[in-house]
């Protein structure tokens, strides 16, 4: 190469040529990523079985999928809306069986969107998901009002997941979900024994309470303003009421597994395509960070090869430095030309992912459209029960107290919803 | 009727309502096992099928007319199609070819879609010289490499790029 006899003699040109190219490397250094294999999190299990009364019952809602309603803004963010549907109701399938794991929850389901009758209720909005990323807000409440959490989870993809080998994570943003729970768990295990079982008795009577107010809400004390509940006096357990409060809230919960069945149904139906779609995107992204990287190098050290070679060339007489300001022009040249040429593989995986997310949204959209219908057809057909156990129950509160029932239009929750 | 009858009734009435929920929901959850047991049994028997994908694209074929050549569209993990046109002044190669569908490589079921353009731009060679381009005899040793570059260049897009860097190469040095 004509850099290998050049004179190290040629002074201040070279000195001015070697800062700028170690400028340059330096920038593009910058954005190097490095990927490592990752630290997995592991969710606390259980060492001692926890009382009953203690054991808190988790809800998690379907997560909102975030989609913005402008196609433009969808696709200039790479959103594709019937897999962002898909992932709202897989990523709560996830979470709920990470929790379940642990042994430190009672009951843990996965719920229609609007629901928000557990003990604990989850809640996430998905910001961002590729494949490379995973961006959830997580809020958590629990029935008496109060927050547990309320943060942003981001994590990288263990592509581990994305690799056929013997030994992998079940889904390559395990991480999050591990760590959501140990942060649910700290936030629980912050609450008094008492509290615990308060929260316990709190859903029970909001159930209650909606269902038939005029018999359940003087045991509530609300705070509309605070958004809290809190326990005013507790039922007698022989209260015929009670009692047959206690039945329909046994089938307000067969209802809510059987949705449960469908969801966990759906993940496994889109389970591969799902996970190839992420690992296609995520090797997508990555070639076209790499792309990009090396496209803003090479574009740099053209522009100052060639810059420093023709500042170099004018302030030089002697024919060496003339020689290497030439070489640093022409090699400006081809660098710069290398990163035009880095600007079209960028492009093209622009299209590969665009190809990507548009090839799994059609795969995915049947059991999205499947998904969506079963859940309606289902708590449309339960809805007609809920309507009729309302009545009977309002029958059942005038015939033993002999009071009009007279609150009991001020609330007519849907079915799922309550 | 007696507070107790009434209760009774209302009781059988609540029985038959569960009733009617709960073999509801039995046979919804029979549907969802057998689904589930469907789609294991079909798992376990194409999953080599599922396997054996060999990412070809419905590789698209994007025809120019005659003034701008024909280009196929790529097939396979990462192909990428190639046009080739025919301009009315030079040989030229389209360079937006298709690109093949990866998807296919892991599920087998999903083709690229191929053929994205190919040859549409094709007409305008790489050898062609824009006309505002001088004809170079006064290139210094800079903008003769800027300018074998440019014609060199397949990508009608990066080639602009190089005259445009050409030009205000050579406007510097006037």
């Amino acid at each position: 190469m004509t850099s290998s006899i050049i004179p190290v003699g040629s002074g201040s040109v070279w000195r001015s040529c070697c800062a700028v190219l170690a400028l340059v490397f330096g920038a593009a250094g910058c954005v190097v990523q490095d990927e490592r294999p990752m630290a997995p999190v592991v969710a606390q299990k259980a060492t001692a079985e926890i009382p009953q009364a203690e054991l808190l019952d988790v809800g998690i809602r379907m997560f909102d999928p975030n989609i913005p309603p402008d196609p433009v803004e969808q696709e200039k963010r790479g959103i594709y809306p019937d897999v962002r549907k898909a992932e709202s109701r897989y990523m709560p399938v996830l979470l709920r069986d990470t929790l379940e794991s642990t042994g430190q929850w009672g009951q843990v389901r996965v719920l229609p969107a609007e629901n928000s009758s557990s003990d604990v209720n989850i809640g996430a909005r998905i910001i961002d998901s590729d494949g490379s990323v995973l961006k959830l807000a997580v809020t958590v409440t629990d029935a008496t009002g109060r927050t547990w959490l309320r943060k942003d989870y981001e994590g990288q993809a263990d592509t581990r997941a994305y690799k056929d080998i013997p030994v992998r994570p079940r889904d390559p943003f395990d991480n999050v979900y591990a760590t959501i729970a140990n942060d649910l768990l700290a936030a629980r295990n912050e609450l008094t024994r008492e509290q615990r079982v308060q929260v316990h008795q709190v859903a029970n009577l909001r159930f209650a309470s909606e269902l038939a107010p005029y018999a359940f809400q003087a045991y509530l004390a609300h705070d509309p303003k605070r958004g809290t509940y809190a326990i005013a006096r507790l039922p007698a357990d022989d209260d015929p009421v009670v009692q047959r409060m206690d039945r329909v809230h046994e089938r307000d919960y067969a209802l809510i597994d059987t949705l449960n069945e469908h969801y966990t149904n759906f993940g496994e139906t889109i389970d591969d395509a799902y996970v190839n779609w992420r690992k296609y995107s995520h090797e997508e992204l990555a070639a076209e960070a790499e792309a990009k990287r090396k496209a803003l190098a090479r574009g740099l050290l053209g522009a100052a090869a060639i810059i420093g070679g023709v500042v170099a060339g004018q302030n030089t007489n002697s024919s060496a430095g003339s020689a290497a300001a030439t070489a640093a022009v022409i090699g400006g040249i081809y660098a710069f030309k290398s990163g035009l040429d880095m600007r079209s593989e960028i492009k093209m995986h622009g299209e590969s992912l665009k190809q990507l997310g548009s090839s799994f949204q059609n795969e995915v959209q049947p059991s999205v459209v499947d998904i969506e219908g079963r859940t309606l057809e289902l708590k449309g057909s339960a809805e007609q029960q809920y309507t009729e156990w309302r009545r009977l129950l309002r029958e059942l509160y005038e015939n033993e107290t002999g009071l009009p029932a007279t609150t009991a239009v001020t609330t007519q929750p849907a079915a799922g919803k309550r | 009727m007696t507070t107790e009858d009434k209760r009774a009734e209302i009781d059988r009435r609540f029985d038959e309502t569960f009733a009617v929920f709960d073999a509801r929901m039995r046979k919804e959850q029979e549907t969802i096992s057998q689904e589930r047991a469907g789609r294991e049994g079909s798992a376990g028997g194409s999953g080599a099928e599922g396997e054996s994908g060999d990412g070809t694209g419905s590789s698209g074929a994007a025809n120019g007319d005659g003034t701008n050549g024909d280009g196929a569209g790529g097939q396979g993990t990462e192909g990428a199609g190639e046009g080739t046109g025919t301009g009315d002044d030079a040989s030229g190669t389209g360079s937006e070819g298709g690109q093949g569908g990866d998807v296919a490589a892991g599920s087998g079921t999903q083709g690229g879609g191929g053929g994205v353009g190919g040859g549409a731009k094709g007409g305008s060679g790489p050898r062609d010289v824009p006309a505002d381009i001088p004809d170079g005899r006064d290139d210094d040793i800079v903008a003769r490499q800027l300018r074998e570059a440019a014609m060199k260049e397949m990508d009608p897009e990066l080639r602009e790029r190089l005259w445009e860097e050409y030009r205000k190469y050579k406007q510097s040095t006037q």
